[in-house]
């Protein structure tokens, strides 16, 4: 996906600055979740992918479906895209767009997979350590993993902290059969 | 190696330490996503904080060299198969960089890329590991080249003499006897204490196995490590395996002793290199090569160097003093008919202290080893020569180099005056005498007596096609008559007037009592 993310970044870029400058970040962020989201689509993707789809019919499409939530500027965004015919890269874009967002407002979202669920309190505690050690404001994404035994893994970005039982014996394995 | 006998208590004492101590700690760690796996290069999504050159651990204890890091991608290749390997399968980071084991242990083995075993003697007892990419000591710890790195081969000794240190070049087309002259080499370090590493890149299996059993035949494996990146090993092992060959070598040079390091070849390793680049997108450059085909070889050959006795002390913790070491590289570079001016070729000769050049027709000829006299070089061996061959060789290589021109032009003339004749004909005499067997490396006293002869003109009566039968004779009759004075030279190396005397004392008496019909 390496292409893909490098061609949406100016688009996400673009994008945020304006939506920051205008103060328009949480619709931008909407518009962009919905239009990825259809994006997205299997039927969609197909219909993008044929080469014989006039840009127009693509635009035409996407306003249609995104109507409630395109002022001129988005309108134009979706233009653009359409004579550049990179509907497709809609995803990355908004990926990129939010993790640009992300970055502003310091929030970073964090997966965390504990054997049982987890319990709220638990959940707030963690949130609070999480929080302090990134200096973010921590977004908790918890899953379930009886594989893991016990403990809990949490992901921050590319950055994993195992805790788990699995993990522990894992490592004990690899230390004794070394 | 023997298998030893644990008795159970010592096993359940070593789990017992090794649960003991074992960390408990949570394990923080970096991990990415393979996006795609091709021809042994893996592309990965996430892994920010990955180091060029980090090693990267997949699935299935299988290691991986990050070798590109783009803006969204890293390209890593990796070091073993890789048909397990999937998308979607994570990747860690290790924040290591690839090291292999060094050390005495190593000695008499036959080893992978990454120091693994695989002449099936058991497992290495490495004390030691050192990373395989280094960079070269720096000017102040260096000393000149000035010892001298006796290779055996009359022809090299003689005309292209190599101090240890050195980085000597062995060029030439296939089937010249690259590869004879490098394995002559180390058999003739079996009682000089030079600790010889012999890397095999890109070979076939069977040439390996074929190198191996001549050393062992010549009892020169014990103090041989044999790096093996064959053929049909991945690419990323035959790019490496010279720097992990290097990495051994420099153990030694480093606690005061004199290595001896033979990447035999470097084309092929190049060719690697050209396919991992290619494969992880590079762009290619003059004959595809990646832009960097030049700090590839550059690199490597500079870690090979002799440093100084401080230097030593200093990374010994002053355990050993007042002793310098050296690694001395003998690279080969295979040309494609004769062309020394092709990529790789250039750039090695531009990177070496000098260069032996290997003629297909000489040695088509008969004249083995097939060195081209005029073209072959040695830029700082001179300066580390004995006496003794720097006086009795000296002038052997500009001699030879104009016999040749001389031998090719007189093939035009009719009637040839005295001295022209006199030079063909000495020309040819030095020409016999530079031919040597394989495997029969000679020692300093005996090339000494031999040069001796035909600088003084104990050979003007011996037919040419009979000198090679001389020869052997005059050396067995030295070693029945004059064993003390052979070990005084070997030992020394010293020439004055009375080591001449004694020397025409020998030939005349041999020539007196000694048949060679």
């Amino acid at each position: 996906m390496a292409n893909l993310s490098s061609i949406a970044r100016p688009y996400a870029l673009a994008a945020f600055e304006y939506a920051r400058d205008k103060q328009q970040l949480p619709e931008w962020k909407a518009f962009l979740e919905s239009a990825s989201c259809a994006a997205r689509q299997p039927t969609v993707i197909r219909l993008l992918d044929n080469p014989e789809l006039p840009s127009a019919k693509a635009f035409d499409l996407f306003h249609e479906v995104l109507a409630s939530q395109l002022d001129t500027e988005r309108k134009n965004f979706l233009r653009l895209l359409s004579q550049h015919k990179r509907f497709n890269v809609l995803p990355e874009i908004s990926d990129a767009f939010n993790a640009l967002y992300a970055a502003l407002e310091k929030t970073s979202k964090v997966r965390v997979i504990t054997a049982v669920e987890a319990e709220e309190t638990f959940r707030q505690k963690l949130a609070h350590v999480l929080a302090k050690r990134t200096q973010r404001d921590v977004m908790l994404h918890c899953e379930v993993d009886p594989a893991i035994i016990g403990g809990a893994i949490i992901h921050i970005g590319d950055r994993v902290i195992d805790g788990s039982v699995r993990g522990k014996l894992n490592r004990l394995l690899e230390s004794l059969t070394d | 190696m023997q298998v030893k006998q644990l008795s159970p208590t010592e096993i359940s004492e070593l789990i017992k330490q090794r649960i003991e101590h074992f960390d408990l700690k949570p394990e923080i760690r970096t991990e990415g996503t393979i996006v795609s796996v091709k021809d042994g290069v893996v592309r990965l999504y996430g892994l920010a904080d990955v180091m060029q050159g980090e090693m990267i651990e997949f699935a299935e204890h299988t290691y991986g060299l990050a070798l590109n890091l783009e803006r969204d991608s890293v390209g890593a290749v990796v070091l073993g198969r890789s048909d397990h390997l999937s998308e979607g399968q994570t990747a860690k980071c290790t924040g290591r960089i690839l090291e292999v084991p060094v050390g005495e242990a190593l000695l008499g083995r036959v080893v992978d890329a990454l120091g693994n075993p695989i002449d099936g003697k058991g497992a290495i007892q490495a004390e030691k590991f050192s990373p395989i990419e280094k960079v070269a000591p720096g000017v102040i710890a260096r000393q000149p080249v000035s010892q001298p790195m006796q290779t055996g081969v009359k022809a090299i000794d003689a005309m292209v003499p190599i101090g240890r240190g050195q980085r000597e070049l062995i060029i030439g087309d296939r089937q010249t006897g690259k590869t004879a002259i490098a394995i002559d080499a180390i058999i003739n370090q079996r009682d000089t204490g030079v600790k010889c590493i012999y890397v095999a890149i890109g070979q076939k299996a069977s040439s390996v196995a074929a190198v191996v059993r001549k050393l062992e035949e010549h009892n020169a494996l014990k103090h041989t490590i044999v790096v093996v990146a064959t053929a049909s090993d991945p690419a990323a092992m035959q790019y490496i395996a010279p720097y992990a060959g290097c990495a051994m070598g420099e153990y030694f040079r480093d606690k005061g002793e004199d290595a001896l390091i033979i990447y035999d070849d470097l084309t092929k390793q190049a060719w690697a290199y050209r396919q991992i680049s290619l494969l992880l997108r590079r762009p290619p450059g003059r004959e595809a090569y990646p832009g960097d085909i030049f700090y590839l070889h550059s690199r490597l050959l500079e870690r090979a160097s002799r440093v100084n006795a401080e230097y030593i002390e200093k990374l010994t913790d002053g355990k050993v003093k007042g002793k310098t070491g050296s690694l001395t590289a003998l690279p080969v570079i295979e040309t494609q008919a004769g062309d020394v001016s092709a990529f790789v070729p250039t750039n090695v000769i531009s990177i070496t202290d000098g260069q032996i050049f290997l003629e297909t027709d000489l040695f088509n000829s008969g004249i083995r080893p097939a060195i081209n006299a005029g073209l072959s070089v040695s830029r700082v061996g001179g300066a580390a020569q004995t006496k003794i061959m720097k006086k009795l060789a000296g002038g052997i290589r500009i001699g030879q180099a104009q016999y040749r021109e001389l031998a090719a032009f007189s093939q035009f003339m009719s009637d040839l005056d005295e001295a022209t004749r006199k030079q063909l004909e000495r020309g040819q005499r030095i020409t016999e005498v530079m031919k040597q067997k394989q495997y029969m490396p000679m020692s300093v006293a005996e090339m000494a007596t031999v040069l001796f002869a035909a600088d003084q003109g104990y050979l003007d009566d011996v037919p040419v096609n009979r000198i090679a039968i001389f020869e052997q004779e005059l050396i067995s009759y030295l070693h029945a008559n004059y064993g003390e004075f052979v070990e005084r030279i070997n030992k020394t190396g010293e020439y004055n007037d009375e080591v001449a005397q004694k020397l025409r004392t020998i030939l005349e008496s041999f020539k007196a009592n000694q048949s060679w019909d």
